[in-house]
């Protein structure tokens, strides 16, 4: 049987043969098409991505993440009947505290140990020890700067010493002025919330009261410090730490990682109280000497409170420095976040599994039972043992659980984005990320003699 | 990546796609949707993996990058060679299926 000639079929396809090998019209035009809308994919996605990877789009406030939501209550339980006013000189595990809980005699061995941790290091040329690291991690530590933290203005005149106006502009638009103030002046991100008094030091790390009164300006004498009663907003701003600083567990150069973020944010801080008080109103920059800042700053929508009993911002993780500033100008107040931590949290363990004091909880759920007088009760939390923290914190400059957390992450890809994104949808893949985390490698701890070939950015990581 | 690398990534992805539908075309093969799913999502894991790998690298976790190409880059190749593999096939098929029986003396 012998098939009919292929023209006769009707066929309006050219056989190969009468094809041959060329490329008709039709195939250029629709390949050029096709290679043209490829090549603009994919080189607006590159430069998208370039301008992300650039820095500085990050949004200064946390909720403005796509995978973020906005909630009424922050996702921690809390009873502010059942918190009382923290005496933080005595009964924090820092300062006199940590001698009241250990003894004298174990806190001077502490501090010579640190001592001697250093002097070896030095001796003995101990990568993340060198004389070179000790000078590294010390360098900031005294540089000062003119009138910081002082509750009163340094040099700032309110409009109406100027003979100006005062300002009054909508609590919208004038906490739109601080946040873009404040991440012009260094902060990573801000967050307004209310001044609560319950999350304030009864007694500072001075040893001063910290009281309320009916005044119009903050004052101090040798007893007390006093914020007026009209101040009522509180203002916290996050600094970030250098990411590959952080990652050198327990070394100087992480003590210059938590160093460079407590210094700019020291700056940073001072400048943006002087920005409002130019604007004629109150501010108080603080450290950590006067407000307990992260449950602020997480009524401001800044993160949520992780298994460390700390702040974990969606963005930057555990690598992240608060600092409050209390303030009575008008402000519109961020509403805290939901990004799916505390699920992840129960699963996880990472901090905890990393911490060489073994002194964050391995509970899976919260409770709010505390740990130690040293922990302020009145919220659902995995209350950990500060103190045994503290030992690692002084001697070898520990920060091993802000490196270890999967929260803590560089911008460098996308697929962070992607599994953070997963976590606040849902808990099923929660386990498997925390695994997945530790089969890529993150959170090990890095060649601290490698820090120092490495190109790295102004500041370390963020540019300011 | 650099901007000009996603460039040439995306064009030398657009010339294999026409290169491909030029090929299947030329062999008068109509693809299938399972193939086009396929060759699609094989694609799209590799492009992903690039972007985990050289991202990986850019964050200074050389770790991450590799664990990349193994977690990612080889499901993808897979996914990808089997989309490649039955158009392949298919277009074999259709070959030894049009090719003229041989005549044997008995059916001549």
């Amino acid at each position: 049987m012998s098939e009919k000639p292929r023209a006769e079929t009707g066929s309006s396809e050219k056989s190969p043969t009468e094809a041959g090998s060329g490329v008709s019209r039709r195939d250029l035009l629709g390949g050029t098409a096709v290679l043209g809308a490829g090549a603009l994919l994919a080189g607006a996605a590159g430069t998208v991505k370039g301008a992300v990877a650039a820095g500085g789009v990050t949004p200064v406030e946390a909720r403005k993440n796509w995978y973020v939501r906005t909630v009424d209550r922050i996702t921690t339980p809390y009873d502010l009947t059942r918190t009382k006013r923290f005496n933080e000189q005595m009964d924090s595990a820092r300062r006199l505290g940590y001698a009241k809980y250990v003894g004298e005699e174990k806190a001077k061995e502490v501090r010579g140990r640190a001592d001697q941790i250093r002097a070896k290091g030095i001796r003995e040329e101990i990568p993340g020890w060198t004389l070179w690291d000790n000078a590294l991690g010390s360098a900031g530590a005294a540089v000062k700067i003119a009138g910081a933290d002082q509750w009163t203005p340094i040099a700032a005149k309110s409009p109406q010493e100027r003979g100006f106006p005062p300002y009054d502009q909508p609590p919208e638009v004038a906490a739109r002025h601080v946040k873009r103030a404040a991440r012009a002046w260094g902060a990573v991100k801000v967050g307004i919330t209310a001044l609560r008094k319950e999350w304030t030091y009864d007694v500072g790390a001075d040893g001063r009261k910290i009281a309320f009164e009916a005044v119009d300006q903050p004052y101090e004498d040798a007893e007390k410090r006093v914020i007026p009663e009209k101040v009522k907003n509180m203002i916290v701003i996050m600094m970030a730490q250098p990411l590959e600083g952080v990652h050198v567990h327990r070394t100087m150069i992480r003590g210059y990682a938590a160093g460079v973020a407590y210094g700019i944010g020291t700056w940073t801080r001072n400048a943006l109280a002087e920005f409002i008080r130019s604007l004629g109103f109150v501010a108080i920059p603080c450290s950590n000497n006067t407000f307990v800042t992260i449950p602020h700053a997480i009524e401001a929508g800044m993160g949520e409170l992780g298994r460390h009993n700390r702040m974990v911002c969606p963005d930057y993780g555990m690598n992240n420095r608060l600092f409050p500033i209390a303030t009575d100008m008008p402000l519109a107040h961020d509403k805290p976040i939901d990004f799916g931590l505390i699920n992840f949290c129960k699963t996880c363990m990472k901090c905890a599994e990393s911490c060489p004091a073994k002194a964050i909880s391995f509970e899976r759920e919260p409770t709010w039972e505390v740990r130690g007088p040293w922990n302020n009760p009145g919220h659902k939390a995995w209350f950990e043992d500060a103190v045994a923290c503290r030992e690692y914190m002084m001697t070898e400059n520990c920060g091993t659980c802000q490196s270890a957390c999967p929260y803590t992450k560089n911008k460098g890809t996308a697929i962070h984005e992607i599994v953070k994104a997963t976590a606040a949808r849902t808990p099923v893949f929660n386990g498997m990320f925390a695994r997945a985390d530790d089969l890529f490698g993150y959170g090990q701890a890095k060649d601290a003699k490698e820090w120092w070939n490495l190109n790295l950015p102004p500041f370390g990581w963020e540019r300011l | 990546m650099a901007f000009l690398g996603w460039t040439i990534l995306g064009l030398v992805i657009a010339a294999g796609a026409v290169t491909l539908v030029s090929w299947v075309r030329v062999k008068q093969h109509r693809l299938r949707w399972y193939e086009v799913t396929l060759l699609v999502v094989g694609t799209l894991i590799l492009v992903f993996t690039i972007e985990v790998f050289t991202g990986s690298l850019a964050e200074l976790e050389p770790r991450a990058a590799v664990m990349a190409l193994v977690f990612m880059g080889l499901p993808g190749l897979i996914v990808l060679g089997a989309g490649l593999g039955s158009v392949y096939r298919s277009i074999k098929r259709r070959g030894l299926a049009t090719t003229p029986a041989v005549p044997t003396e008995a059916g001549a």
